[in-house]
């Protein structure tokens, strides 16, 4: 029986075995992950437009997921050269 | 991020709401043993002893290839050379079908996991951590950063530039919040001691000769717009939108602003942020990366933009290098050569902006809003003495700009420039695992709750929306401005320089 003053919360519903529910979630989710990557992705990759990305990218040598310049691949850079005169740019040049 | 040794802010970069199972009262996963040398320092020795290992093994086979000092061919030999680790210290390959195609260079995987993992056990030794307890953590968090490797590798994904901080990130907060970080685990996820020692070695990546290779035009491009962009998104976030923490404030403006997940790091490091605030930011990040990638293509062609202005606006405003230079090559085909090159060349010139940005915010946090947090008001007043500037300042940012000095200097000189870019190319494979631990910790370390505070109400998505929109235009205007008006081509044929 409640005490005066006390308010009677409401029942949770709390599972008596979280960590098992844990187990099954992360369980699910690897399969999810399995099927996504082992299946989903190989055959997204051999459809036209993401192949055609693909392939142009291998082919100039890029690294796509390059997070800073030093990881971008085989690229070589560009140099502005100015005419002998004066000080305007005269040409772009690609570095060889 | 904070330091143990000059942080006011203890709850940075740690969480101790994030789900675990570690046993109440666990002496090991709660409290490590105080260590002899503070993080930041530790971080610098590292990053240090890494960086002169890989340049005296370079120095040492640099010696023997180009002996003969003028000798003709002993120059030839050199210009040919070939950092001896270069084989021995990369990550997961790319793959399409067999995940196990990911580790064709199993030498290049193992040797920077040993050496990455060599230099994590002594971290973990000199701040007190107990070896018999973290190592067997060490193991299972390099697995994990493994696994995200492996998935970040699968073409697709690699394409479209999902990096491996994102699953790097996920791997971790799938454990957190399913079955709980188990405790054997936690004593190696060293987060920041990662990032900082991962920062360090980004140090040596920044070459500041560089910045002169597109001349002035690059430079107003990439130096003007972009801490323009970069404070003004900032003001906006702190005065309009009010955002509650200056420091997810500050990390998505550098974030947005300047090169996507690299700036992330080095701002959240220098600005003690949050972890979750740092994951928020990357997340945002990688996702307008994506569309940006694929859209703005789109839109230059539909504008008739020349190559050169083309590539310039990508290399300006797309967060991430990577897809800088996809959506660079994509215009290429229609544009020119040149729309990749300049593209590249612009976002490299920003990318060596890391190194002023994270020093600048560095000296601002600790001079102007540490000293408002603690006077628990929202004013950036006052400001502390240079006396306190030093006492607080983040010693690693040292490390991380004492190694661009040396570097740049090396890269500098006509004799050993090779020597600098070679053993950055090693030094890089090395970064990259220790901001992968990183990530794996940090998501070892959140719940999905914390991440999703971090959107409250939309804000943070609504800064960056509007900060994006700034550096777009700005971006756009400038190098309108330099390339068309001020600094014109006066015969735009690519050739040999």
């Amino acid at each position: 029986m409640m005490s005066p003053g006390r308010v009677a919360k409401p029942r949770q519903r709390v599972s008596v075995r979280p960590w098992r529910n844990g187990c099954w979630q992360l369980f699910a989710a690897s399969v999810i992950i399995a099927l996504v990557w082992g299946l989903v992705l190989p055959r997204l990759s051999r459809v036209a437009p993401i192949a055609e990305r693909i392939s142009r990218n291998h082919r100039a040598g890029i690294e796509a997921d390059a997070m800073f310049y030093t990881e971008l691949g085989p690229l070589r850079g560009v140099r502005w050269l100015r005419t002998p005169e004066g000080g305007r740019f005269e040409r772009f040049a690609i570095n060889r | 991020m904070s330091s143990s040794t000059h942080s006011s802010r203890d709850d940075s970069f740690r969480n101790p709401s994030a789900g675990s199972s570690a046993p109440a009262g666990d002496p090991q996963a709660d409290a490590p043993r105080r260590g002899w040398i503070s993080e930041d320092w530790l971080a610098v020795l590292l990053g240090a002893v890494l960086l002169a290992i890989a340049l005296s093994c370079a120095l040492g086979s640099w010696r023997w290839e180009a002996g003969g000092g003028g000798d003709p061919e002993a120059a030839a030999a050199a210009s040919e050379f070939s950092h001896p680790m270069r084989d021995y210290v990369g990550k997961p390959g790319e793959w399409r079908d067999n995940p196990l195609l990911a580790f064709n260079e199993y030498r290049a995987v193992g040797g920077a996991v040993l050496l990455v993992g060599l230099a994590a056990v002594v971290g973990g030794w000199a701040r007190g951590r107990r070896l018999r307890h973290f190592i067997p953590g060490l193991v299972g968090i390099f697995a994990l950063a493994l696994l995200a490797y492996v998935l970040a590798g699968q073409e697709v994904v690699k394409n479209y530039n999902l990096e491996y901080a994102l699953w790097a990130l996920g791997v971790g907060l799938l454990i957190s919040n399913t079955i709980g970080t188990p405790y054997w685990l936690r004593p190696a996820a060293m987060t920041e001691l990662y990032i900082k020692t991962g920062l360090v070695l980004l140090g040596a990546e920044i070459l500041v000769g560089r910045l002169v290779e597109l001349g002035l035009p690059g430079i107003c491009v990439a130096w003007i717009v972009t801490p323009v962009v970069l404070v003004t998104t900032f003001w906006f976030g702190q005065r309009v939108l009010k955002i509650s923490s200056p420091s997810l404030n500050m990390v998505i403006s550098a974030d947005m602003s300047v090169c996507g997940v690299s700036a992330a790091i080095a701002t959240a490091a220098a600005c003690k942020a949050k972890k979750e605030e740092l994951s928020a930011a990357i997340g945002m990040s990688l996702t307008f990366t994506v569309i940006m990638m694929v859209l703005m293509p789109i839109l230059i062609q539909a504008m008739g933009l020349s190559a050169v202005l083309a590539g310039a606006w990508i290399g300006g405003t797309i967060d991430s290098t990577g897809a800088v230079a996809v959506a660079g090559e994509v215009l290429s085909e229609k544009l020119g050569p040149e729309t990749l090159e300049v593209a590249a060349t612009v976002k490299m010139i920003q990318n060596i902006l890391i190194g002023m940005t994270a020093f600048g915010v560095a000296f601002y946090w600790v001079r102007f809003r540490e000293s408002a947090v603690e006077s628990e008001t929202d004013s950036a007043r006052p400001a502390v003495g240079l006396g306190e500037v030093w006492r607080r300042f983040p010693r690693f940012i040292l490390g991380f700009v004492g190694a661009s000095i040396v570097f740049s200097l090396l890269a500098a000189s006509p004799s050993m420039g090779l020597l600098a870019t070679e053993t950055t190319a090693v030094t890089k494979g090395l970064r990259g695992w220790f901001f992968c631990l990183a990530f794996v910790s940090i998501g070892l370390d959140s719940n999905f709750a914390e991440l999703a505070k971090q959107f409250g109400r939309g804000k943070p998505l609504l800064l960056y929306a509007c900060g994006q929109t700034l550096n777009i235009c700005l971006t756009l205007l400038m190098a309108w401005l330099v390339f068309e008006k001020l600094f014109p081509i006066v015969s735009a044929a690519s050739g040999g320089g």
